[in-house]
């Protein structure tokens, strides 16, 4: 019983995922002021501890091919723990998209918006949102590639436009932090940009891709998105330097310098249109996932009459949730990673042996 | 049938409600209703000032904020009156505790609001940077309009004088502060101080920060702006400043020079040389008693550019002579702004953010004497001259002997 009937080809789920990891790199700010100028390797390490991560992603995409997440809890835990879970996930998928809107409603008014009320900037992104998701996932993410485009040459321009101020000093000296700090550092990045890959375990059955192709995608997405993380956060320490850890939104201020002569200057808007259309993509991912597991949970076939009312939960939960960016930022560098744990890891983790000692999708094949 | 057509109502109803939403009902700005600012300046409250104001106590804590706005007005507008020179830029002053205090006092006062987006430089007067100013620049970090590249400079005496500056050769004096650094910059990127490179130093704990000091100075009725040298900064208060001399030392110190000129005079004469490259190396390190010892190996590329004297010279004599020369005179410069640094405990040079880079696990004992450590250091100075070319001509008309 698929809700939503509609299908993806195998490419643009990759570039999704690709747009979605892609969509974090405002989060370098939560681990410059843990890691300082050695950024960049909890960056690396982060996205290496993914591995095994994606690995377990992919197993289950590759064992319940046609089922997605809920439904793989209801087979596996039966149907009455099975919903339990899911509502769990329920509250997570919820809770991410409103917190990323949330950070699309800041990042908004502190950078070009300053006057416009926090609402307005919501109701306008749950709004061009909702059209997406009437059209199920295929309209969802049919612009993926386009972004990920967008948002690579970005990266690649301003790094070119920079190099005269790029100093490789910067990254000196390495390992001079606690051995604490880096572990935190590669937990914060691997719950927050990769851990949330997670939610890809919704869409993939309508995606059309044969095993093989499903790791391969998931990988090159892994792959893409990883290296504009670690691109972006090199930039940034050898252009701000110790500057880096003072700023709320180091790649705002690293652009800010981009200055060649007096033509090539202020370039930031290039990085704030990014960062939208990417914040905007992983909020509509989130957003679609989140009205496909209510729809789930409810029984309801069509999904279109919850589109509203599950964007208008998020934009007044995403209102009440933090009542300033600090304390935002201080529980994503502190109890978030903790908290997303169990979803993210521990719980597919789980799934995963389950399903194997209960040997379930071999009868399903038959 | 009727649902059709209503849904193709409520869909041009809809469109036309989204036409209203493209105005934009907020963060809209005219550019009639702005002042744009070029340059902001802050002082310490004059004295002057100071006994009008009843409430004395209160005082130390403020400051004389100046804002340097510049017309909008766009050349063809005023056609009838170009006859008559007016400055094209607006002074606004405010004394109050805080930077945004005052602007938003200048903005109240005003028929305009304050765009800070396009300030291209921060004055700081002499007695304001003397007594610290930490607590002073906060605005200029953390307000969104405020940009990391705008220029940190200090004014010999206030910063509003410089502002208030009539040039002749730009209109507004921030205008062409931003030109002139911009000139050195390509000299040597260390001349230019952006906010950036400022809060950095003043972030490393060891390094002190400079800022380049402009002067105002009349010559015949008319104002000029100069550079005047650096201001070096202990923690965030200016304690002294480098000559002009001491700060061509101090900027081949750091390398990366890209022009410039060297002049050196012995008993002999007198030789002008054009810096094609200089680049400075430099290697830290800790001696076996505990003492820091600094190495700094400088490579220049000159040109001779004018000699005056060296008669009976031949120039196969002469050429290593001058490299010599050229040598020494480097040398000298270096040791003199090493030596104004020393004495004034002030590590401008970054040898000790070097230090910690090289040898982060030494650095952890050291760092809490750095500063002695810094003035009981060891300048291992050596100076290679390269002088490919004499230019157009290899003799000077005084070398050339009578012909027979």
């Amino acid at each position: 019983m698929r809700i939503d009937k509609s299908r993806i080809s195998g490419l643009q789920f990759m570039f999704a995922m690709t747009c979605f990891i892609q969509a974090s790199t405002l989060l370098s700010t939560f681990i410059a002021s843990v890691t300082f100028q050695d950024s960049w390797l909890a960056a690396l390490s982060g996205s290496l501890v993914c591995l095994p991560l994606i690995w377990l992603y992919r197993s289950l995409m590759v064992m319940f091919p046609h089922q997605n997440l809920l439904e793989i809890f209801d087979e596996v835990y039966g149907p009455v723990l099975g919903k339990v879970v899911s509502a769990g996930y329920c509250w997570f998928f919820i809770t991410l998209g409103s917190i990323n809107l949330t950070d699309l409603g800041d990042f908004v008014k502190l950078t070009i918006m300053e006057e416009t009320p926090n609402v307005v900037l919501l109701i306008m992104c749950i709004l061009v949102a909702a059209m997406a998701l009437r059209r199920g996932v295929s309209l969802v993410v049919r612009y993926s590639d386009f972004f990920v485009t967008v948002a690579f040459s970005v990266l690649v321009i301003s790094i070119i436009l920079l190099l005269n101020q790029i100093k490789l000093e910067n990254f000196l000296p390495v390992f001079d932090q606690p051995i604490g700090k880096y572990i935190q550092g590669t937990h914060i990045i691997a719950a927050i940009p990769y851990g949330e890959l997670v939610v890809f375990l919704m869409i993939h059955p309508n995606a059309k891709m044969s095993r093989r192709d499903s790791g391969r995608y998931l990988l090159w997405a892994f792959f893409l998105g990883g290296f504009t993380m670690l691109f972006t956060v090199l930039r940034d320490v050898a252009v701000l330097g110790n500057t880096l850890d003072m700023f709320t939104m180091p790649p705002l201020v690293t652009l800010r310098l981009v200055n060649l002569g007096m033509a090539l200057s202020r370039m930031e808007i290039l990085f704030v249109i990014v960062l939208i259309i990417l914040l905007f993509f992983k909020i509509m991912v989130l957003y679609y996932v989140s009205v496909m597991t209510v729809a789930h949970l409810l029984k309801i076939k069509k999904y279109r009459h919850l589109i509203l009312s599950v964007g208008a939960f998020m934009i007044t939960y995403g209102l009440t949730l933090y009542p300033c960016p600090v304390k935002h930022a201080a529980s994503a560098q502190e109890t978030t990673p903790f908290i997303w744990s169990p979803f993210e890891i521990l719980i597919p983790l789980l799934t995963f042996i389950v399903a194997k000692i209960k040997k379930l999708p071999a009868g399903k094949e038959m | 049938m009727k649902r059709q057509w209503l849904s193709r109502w409520s869909f041009l109803i809809l469109l036309l409600l989204f036409s209203l939403l493209l105005a934009g009902c907020w963060d809209y700005h005219e550019l009639e209703n702005l002042f744009i600012v070029t340059g902001v300046g802050l002082d310490q409250v004059a004295d002057s000032d100071k006994e009008e104001d009843p409430d004395k106590e209160a005082n130390t804590e403020k400051m004389d904020v100046t804002l340097q706005i510049g017309k909008t007005q766009s050349p063809s507008t005023g056609s009838s009156d170009t006859g008559t020179q007016k400055s094209s830029a607006i002074l606004l002053k405010t004394a109050k505790d805080t930077t945004m205090e005052s602007i938003m006092q200048l903005d109240q006062d005003s028929s305009r609001t304050m765009l800070l987006h396009h300030n291209q430089v921060m004055l700081l007067g002499r007695d304001l940077a003397k007594s610290g100013i930490e607590n002073r620049i906060d605005a200029f970090l953390r307000n969104q309009q405020m940009r990391m590249e705008v220029l940190v400079m200090v004014a010999d005496r206030r910063a509003e004088d410089i502002l208030a500056a009539e040039l002749e050769e730009e209109e507004i004096s921030s205008m062409y502060l931003y030109g002139m650094m911009q000139d050195l910059y390509n000299v040597s990127p260390h001349y230019k101080i952006r906010m950036l490179d400022f809060v950095s130093r003043l972030r490393d704990g060891t390094s002190s920060a400079v800022a380049p000091i402009v002067e105002l100075v009349e010559q015949e009725d008319k104002e000029r702006l100069k550079l005047k040298g650096m201001a070096i900064f202990k923690k965030d208060k200016m304690v002294g400043s480098l000559s002009s001399q001491e700060m061509q030392g101090y900027i081949w110190t750091m390398g990366n020079v890209k022009q410039g000129a060297l002049a050196a005079q012995t008993d002999l004469g007198r030789a002008v040389f054009r810096i094609v490259k200089l680049e400075a190396k430099r290697d830290i390190g800790l001696n076996p008693n505990g003492s820091i010892r600094g190495t700094i190996s400088v490579y220049a590329t000159l040109a001779l550019t004018e000699l005056r004297g060296f008669s009976g010279m031949t120039p196969l004599e002469l050429m290593p002579y001058l490299v010599t020369l050229s040598e020494n005179e480097i040398k000298r410069q270096i040791r003199d702004a090493f030596k104004v640094a020393q004495e004034l405990d002030a590590d401008i040079y970054r040898f000790g953010l070097d230090f910690h880079r090289r040898h982060p696990k030494v650095w952890k004992t050291i760092e809490e004497q750095w500063d002695q450590l810094f003035r009981e250091m060891d300048l291992d100075l050596q100076v290679k001259v390269k002088l490919p070319a004499t230019g157009q001509i290899a003799k000077s008309l005084e070398m050339e002997e009578p012909k027979p």
